[in-house]
């Protein structure tokens, strides 16, 4: 995760279940309606819309949104790191 | 805090993330020996327990399971007031414990890190290790308590371990000295929250001034500033000059969060990043993961659960498994119920002498007692498969399948069960829609959730199909299934307005934990059966029954004058004792609905009965057209004729307001043929051939323009079963819904929104079954 930004509320819930700039996170699952996605974190496993998931950048290769990750023909499971602390 | 002297009662309370196994350990503390706690102006409700243990007695508080102590609504809010011993109803907690899940230990302590702010002892208790080790995990609890700084207990709910040492454990914290780390702040934002404490007067305490600067939702402001109007209403002084006071405290916050992010500590971002560092200090070193991470049963079961075809399949399979099972499995319960209920009725009259007192115990005591025991099955069978669902994890999987769907109608996947539940009965439907966190989903849920077309709605279906409906079978079964079907359609419209309108505001938040399974605790769901139904019982319950005793009323009184100086009651009464006792001499049925042979001999004794019996029903009738209520229906007929009704059927429809089902027995009372058994319309094979049936079919209009004509037509028919569809005619719901909502406006709004769409919904089904109707004969 290099950066989590939008709406204040959102953005303070997922700063709280662990969402912080640095964390890996790992895109697991996608709803079989296609949405919410299932994102790994931590030592748990998280769901949210994709909405939600768009305020959040990773960083691997180039900056993209979360819900890049999910999308069609993507397979699900690439690993966004980033050393991006401030 | 000081108890060094004599031991006092130390109050305890349990904080802890969802699924971490809190309530089992609550449970597991406290034994039976539990009871409910409730606060004022809001919904949610604390379970409150004793223990003792070497001599030190302990009251223990089991607050609801949160990820932050960040208030987002009222009831939060209650939480943390609480903690900080706020709340006028308990004691400041001598020491909190905090629960955590071993095997996700840092977002876990994420809470734990909150209420060390909060400067009570704490302990913490480490569960579910036997996870984390099976995740390849081992956790040094020791090291973990040295750089916590406060005491670490494992410990194991589920089979009761280490609970021994986590109550030894509480004692020495309860006595001890607060905890002396706590997360660090940036220094800017230490700055701002002392000047800011300052400004206050010093009046709140440091979480809170923190938390005013924290929250970005705005609640804990909303809280402080109700706080001050209050504070000063109740120092008396006469000051109305409260505005600029509170208008300068949120201006203050809004400056304060614009310095804290030019000093790099911006809001809300700041407190997450405070507290996660605080937490990798804590746990570095404590905790030995594998290289790689193992496969787990969860893992693997997510493998099919949430599939693309598996997963909905298993989906649809369990929603199957439940919906049958409050339909199907709580039937001979339910029937069981009516029958006892009748032959305690029974009982009663044949005790008493008739009048008034004895239609009272038997037609509006013990019918409602009746009323509310009945939806007591399906609560428990449902509340049991939430439970077992809920426990077991796959809750969180239900609403991850179906979010997509429900949200394209502003609703959440955690609204999915209870609107399926509500095709049963909207009562346990609404009970719920606890599992939704989120306050706005959960009101829009419950308030289109009467709309699904419950089973007490089929017997005026299958009424009104069977009799008026023309074709063959394909043609009535699809009538149902639009009548279903409207239910299905309307409630997601309805949803969305509602969200579009009255319940407008930021979309909520969906994010959701996706939890490890796991066993779920026989315990634990026999208490939360037993809760569903005990709570029922006692809030809904006394509701219900005075609204049918209402209804009772209605129908009894007055009760009139037969021409001789006698009430209809009395007249009725004489003659049904007549009518038994010429009962006895003639044969028994032998076989239910099987009239009897009856021998040459007795066939006057069969033809006074016959006589008799159709006297009492023309009596019982003429008396309910007179009661306060056939008035009602003959006051709302030019209301009701454009919906192609007349009085009689008016009056059915406001009799069946209390509960939707009498409406096939009223209409029985009305047409003159005594009680009609609900259960034998919606067994009966052709409804058209039943005496109700034919009374109906020969109902012709009394009065006004139509008069002659005949009532029941096809559009009448789908007219009635559209009013009742739509409308909310079920006192146990709407008593269901202010319990629920704790605000009677919710219900009255349920009620008369549902009432017009109703009444709307007849009226364009009658008008458009016309045209139709006049068209084809002109064909």
């Amino acid at each position: 995760v290099s950066a989590v930004a939008g709406d204040d509320n959102l953005v303070q819930r997922l700063l709280e279940m662990g969402l912080l700039e640095g964390e890996p996170v790992e895109v697991t699952r996608v709803a079989p309606l296609g949405d919410p996605i299932e994102i790994r974190l931590r030592d748990y496993r998280l769901s949210l819309r994709k909405s939600e998931a768009r305020c959040v950048t990773v960083d691997e290769d180039g900056a993209r949104s979360l819900a890049a990750d999910t999308g069609s023909g993507k397979k699900p499971g690439e690993k966004g790191k980033a050393e991006a602390d401030r | 805090m000081t108890a060094q002297t004599a031991p006092k009662t130390i109050t305890a309370a349990f904080v802890g993330n969802p699924n971490t196994g809190k309530t089992t350990l609550f449970n597991a503390l406290s034994g039976l020996r539990q009871r409910v706690g409730n606060y004022p102006g809001v919904t949610v409700e604390m379970k409150k327990g004793r223990m003792t243990h070497k001599g030190r007695a302990f009251e223990l508080i089991d607050l609801p399971g949160t990820y932050s102590l960040a208030p987002r609504s009222p009831d939060e809010m209650v939480a943390v007031d609480l903690l900080l011993g706020r709340r006028p109803e308990e004691p400041r907690p001598d020491v909190v414990v905090s629960i955590v899940d071993a095997s996700n230990l840092e977002r876990n302590l994420y809470l734990t890190a909150q209420v060390l702010d909060m400067g009570e002892p704490v302990v913490v208790a480490l569960n579910m290790v036997d996870v984390a080790r099976s995740h390849g995990m081992t956790i040094d609890a020791d090291r973990l308590a040295r750089q916590l700084g406060v005491p670490v207990v494992p410990i194991q709910a589920n089979t009761g371990a280490g609970l021994d040492a986590l109550r030894d454990a509480m004692i020495a914290a309860a006595d001890g000295p607060p905890p002396g780390l706590r997360p660090e702040f940036p220094p800017a934002f230490e700055a701002e929250a002392s000047a800011l404490s300052a400004a206050l007067g010093g009046e709140q305490p440091p979480f809170i001034v923190r938390r005013l600067l924290l929250d970005v939702g705005g609640h804990t402001l909303a809280a402080v500033e109700s706080q001050q109007v209050e504070g000063r209403r109740s120092e008396g002084s006469a000051s109305p000059d409260l505005r600029p006071s509170t208008f300068r405290l949120s201006t203050w916050l809004a400056d304060a969060r614009k310095r804290l992010s030019a000093a790099g500590a911006g809001v809300p971002a700041v407190e997450a990043k405070a507290r996660y560092g605080f937490i990798r200090k804590a746990v570095e070193g404590c905790i030995t993961r594998p290289e790689v991470r193992p496969v787990t049963w969860t893992d693997r079961l997510d493998a099919v659960l949430t599939h693309r075809v598996w997963g909905l399949a298993v989906f649809l399979l369990v929603m199957f498994l439940v919906f049958q099972s409050i339909f199907a499995w709580a039937k001979p319960l339910m029937t069981l119920i009516g029958s006892g209920q009748e032959w305690l009725g029974a009982k009663v009259s044949a005790a008493m002498p008739p009048g008034p007192l004895a239609s009272l115990l038997t037609d509006g005591v013990i019918k409602g007692v009746g009323g509310v025991v009945v939806f007591i099955p399906q609560i428990l069978i449902l509340f049991g498969f939430i439970a077992v669902l809920e426990d077991c994890g796959y809750m969180a999987r239900a609403a991850f399948l179906m979010d997509r769907l429900m949200s394209r109608c502003g609703l959440s996947g955690k609204s999915f069960i209870p609107l399926l539940s509500s095709v049963a009965c909207a009562v346990p439907g609404i009970l719920a829609t606890r599992v939704i966190e989120n306050r706005r989903d959960r009101l829009a849920t419950i308030l289109v959730a009467p709309l699904m077309s419950c089973s007490a709605r089929l017997p005026v279906y299958v009424l009104m199909i069977g009799a008026f409906i023309p074709g063959g079978a394909f043609h009535k079964g699809l009538t149902l299934f639009a009548m279903y079907l409207l239910g299905f359609l309307v409630a997601p419209v309805v949803a969305l307005l509602l969200k579009r309108t009255l319940l407008r505001g930021e979309t909520p938040v969906f994010v959701m934990e996706m939890p490890a399974y796991k066993r779920p605790s026989v315990g634990t769901i026999l208490r939360r059966m037993i809760e569903a139904g005990w709570e029922f019982t006692k809030r809904a319950g006394t509701l219900i029954l005075a609204t049918m005793i209402l209804v009772w009323a209605l129908l009894y009184f007055p009760r009139g004058d037969v021409g001789d100086g006698r009430t209809y009651d009395e007249a009725i009464a004489e003659k049904s004792e007549r009518l038994d006792a010429l009962k006895e001499k003639l044969p028994k049925a032998e076989e239910e609905g099987k009239e009897p042979e009856v021998p040459e001999e007795l066939k006057p004794v069969k033809a006074e009965a016959d006589g008799l019996e159709e006297e009492i029903n023309r009596l019982n009738a003429e008396w309910k057209a007179q009661s306060v209520l056939g008035r009602m229906g003959k006051a709302i007929e030019p209301a009701v004729r454009p919906l192609g009704w007349d009085w009689k059927i008016g009056m059915a429809a406001l009799a069946s307001f209390p509960a939707r089902e009498v409406v096939v027995g009223t209409l029985g009372i009305i047409y003159g043929l005594g009680e009609v058994d609900t259960e034998e319309i919606r067994s009966s094979n052709s409804v058209a051939d039943t005496p109700l049936g034919k009374a109906l079919a020969d109902a012709e209009f009394e009065d006004g323009p139509r008069k002659g004509e005949k009532v029941f037509t096809p559009a009448t028919a789908v007219s009635l079963m559209v009013f009742f569809a739509l409308c909310a005619q079920c006192a146990s719901t709407l008593a269901v819904i202010r319990r629920e909502t704790g605000d009677w406006r919710w219900a009255a709004f349920t009620f008369f929104y549902m009432t017009a769409l109703a009444y709307v919904g007849a009226l364009v089904a009658y008008q458009v079954g016309v045209i139709v109707e006049s068209w084809r004969v002109a064909s």
